[in-house]
């Protein structure tokens, strides 16, 4: 598997802190978080609501508006530092070298545009001296790519004429238009029927492959890491509490939160499991003091836990904020 | 939500285009938009409408009364003023100012509003600031005051009762604009948008404009009424359009002196601009009951 990569990361995240300013004090959504993104991997990053993973992945592409800020941290993409770009150089960057699949397909396309202009702008936006014909037959090899059956039909339609799977696939094309190098795909299929999420992370899947994309897959559903993604990070209460090969860290957690996520995942073939879900909640993200923060729902908490948890190298490129991971249950 | 079939008809069903057949299936706004329509004719088809010259004065027939009435005369229906002017001609050509301050006011106003209200409510911060302190200092003042006060320094004249109104009324749509602004850019396709790379004029232009201009329609259509009635009341007062054009305010003003011997020289351009803007006024609220059905009481 993916042990220690030669190539350099594409995308390379440290330190990033990204905080809201907001009426009940500071809200750090995301509190140091490093993350390494190999090229043409694809890593998926899990943790629920509130965690801070889409919040991460809005402050690569420079999307987060106040009262939230990026406070500290550095984001470089393919060497190139993207915290502090002029609002100009980061248009460039978005759509066209990173592209971004926002939560919600059924409402992230606008109801008042045609299909077609939509992806057309885009194509439009990062145009580098083609036609308006060779725009057009872009936007149809793109449709045609996504699965859109009919797709000169198909573009002159409104976003209400196509089903949710089929608004995925849009946006999925849109999103594609340029060829971007990154795809950052948030939640692509959460919401969507189960049969339809399938068919659209394969075809995420084989766009991947055809491309040679590098994908972060944002999900909060640990079966669909399992499937597609080679890498996967943990986040919690806005750090990053687990990176490393998927199959190893769904095999042998290292963090009791990630435990704690496998043992709530329900399994139809085994009539007797019964979900364990995690006791508790997740902190607010306001005045956390300098300890685990995962504390207050940990069933392995000891006293030494109350200080600054950073991250543990476990070996074989899996990494942990425990103090007690490595040890054997 | 299923795959929705393509409509057997056209595919191009903008959520515009569904409001709009909507508002042809209401037969009372139907019935007042073709009174707009009806009005705006006559307006347009000004000299060949009118029996008469609407200028041309003939003191043999001063405050001749309506046919119907005693010395009245059929191809004087509605009777004569106190110069001898045939009054239906009059209240034809009087349409033409009406409508086309109505129309003029409305389109500057909105077009200055949308701007102003687009940039106040996507930019945000300082330009919202300053933009939405001028609205409130504009608003601040009754609208007929401000604009006898405008008209009072700049003077009477057709520009002039046209810029003294789209001084104050460009705030309506301002406001309007803003709100709706400012709920439409939190909306996932706007983030989306800005996720590939869209700039802010295209994200304000192309993106939210039209997810706003249904209740900018409805808004401009309802103004207009407002605006006609403004109007007639600057000329009644003696501000706005001067003698001898034909405004129906400028000839209520002028019947009201006769009204006990000749209630016709005011009566008539009174019910004209009544009629035009109550139809105007049944016609936009059909088209907000299309357009906007959470605000049907």
């Amino acid at each position: 598997m993916n042990a220690i990569p030669a190539l350099a990361p594409l995308l390379s995240i440290r330190g990033l802190q990204t905080q809201f300013q907001t009426q009940l004090g500071l809200v750090k959504a995301v509190d140091g978080v490093d993350i390494d993104v190999e090229p043409g991997e694809c890593l998926g990053v899990v943790g629920e609501s509130g965690s801070g993973k889409s919040v991460t992945f809005a402050s690569v592409l420079g999307l987060v508006r106040p009262p939230g800020r990026i406070a500290a941290g550095s984001i470089r993409f393919d060497g190139r530092e993207l915290v502090g770009l002029g609002r100009g150089e980061m248009r460039r960057i978005r759509g066209k070298e990173i592209a971004i699949t926002l939560q919600d397909a059924l409402t992230s396309l606008n109801p008042s545009l045609t299909v077609g202009a939509q992806i057309l702008e885009t194509l439009h936006e990062h145009d580098e001296g083609r036609g308006a014909r060779g725009l057009r037959e872009q936007a149809l090899e793109i449709m045609a790519l996504v699965g859109i059956p009919a797709p000169g039909t198909r573009l002159a339609q409104y976003p209400h004429e196509f089903s949710g799977g089929m608004r995925q696939r849009i946006m999925l094309a849109i999103a594609l238009a340029c060829r971007p190098r990154l795809l950052i795909a948030d939640e692509p299929t959460s919401a969507l029927d189960v049969t339809i999420q399938a068919q659209v992370l394969d075809l995420l899947a084989s766009l991947r492959r055809e491309l040679g994309m590098t994908v972060v897959l944002i999900t909060h559903d640990l079966g669909v890491v399992a499937q597609y993604c080679d890498r996967v990070l943990v986040m919690y209460a806005g750090q990053a509490v687990e990176v490393g090969p998927t199959r190893r860290v769904i095999a042998d957690p290292g963090h009791p939160y990630t435990r704690g996520l496998i043992a709530s995942i329900p399994k139809l073939a085994d009539p007797d499991f019964r979900i364990r879900p995690i006791e508790g909640n997740v902190p607010e993200l306001v005045d956390l003091p300098d300890e685990c923060r995962f504390l207050g729902r940990c069933p392995l908490a000891i006293s030494a836990c109350r200080t600054r948890i950073d991250m543990r190298d476990l070996g074989a490129g899996r990494q942990a904020r425990c103090i007690r991971a490595g040890e054997r249950q | 939500m299923t795959a929705a079939a393509p409509s057997a008809a056209g595919r191009q069903d903008s959520i515009l285009r569904i409001n709009l057949r909507k508002f042809t299936r209401d037969r009372l706004a139907i019935a007042a938009a073709a009174g707009v329509v009806l009005f705006v004719a006559m307006a347009l088809l000004a000299p060949w409408l009118a029996p008469h010259d609407p200028y041309d004065t003939d003191l043999l027939r001063r405050l001749q009364p309506p046919a119907w009435m005693e010395g009245g005369e059929w191809s004087y229906v509605f009777g004569c003023d106190s110069l001898g002017r045939d009054i239906v001609s009059r209240i034809i050509y009087g349409a033409r100012i009406s409508i086309f301050i109505g129309v003029a006011v409305v389109l500057l106003a909105t077009l200055v509003g949308t701007l102003a209200g687009l940039a106040a409510g996507y930019l945000g911060g300082a330009v919202d600031g300053v933009i939405s302190r001028i609205v409130d200092v504009l608003l601040g003042f009754p609208y007929l005051i401000f604009a006898i006060g405008l008209m009072g320094m700049m003077g009477p004249g057709l520009q002039n009762i046209i810029l003294a109104l789209v001084y104050k009324e460009w705030t309506i749509s301002c406001r309007v604009v803003r709100g709706e602004t400012l709920a439409t850019r939190e909306l996932e396709y706007v983030e989306a948008a800005r996720a590939v790379g869209a700039s802010r004029t295209h994200i304000m232009l192309r993106e939210i404009l039209p997810n706003i201009m249904s209740p900018l329609i409805v808004v401009a259509t309802t103004r207009m009424a407002t605006i006609i009635i403004l109007e007639a009341s600057l000329s009644f007062l003696g501000l706005g359009m001067q003698p001898p054009l034909a405004s129906w305010g400028s000839m209520v003003a002028d019947g009201r002196s006769f009204l006990s011997d000749a209630w016709w020289v005011g009566t008539f351009p009174g019910v004209a601009i009544f009629l035009l803007v109550l139809a105007i006024n049944l016609a936009s609220q059909g088209l907000r009951d299309a357009f906007d059905p959470r605000l049907r009481q």
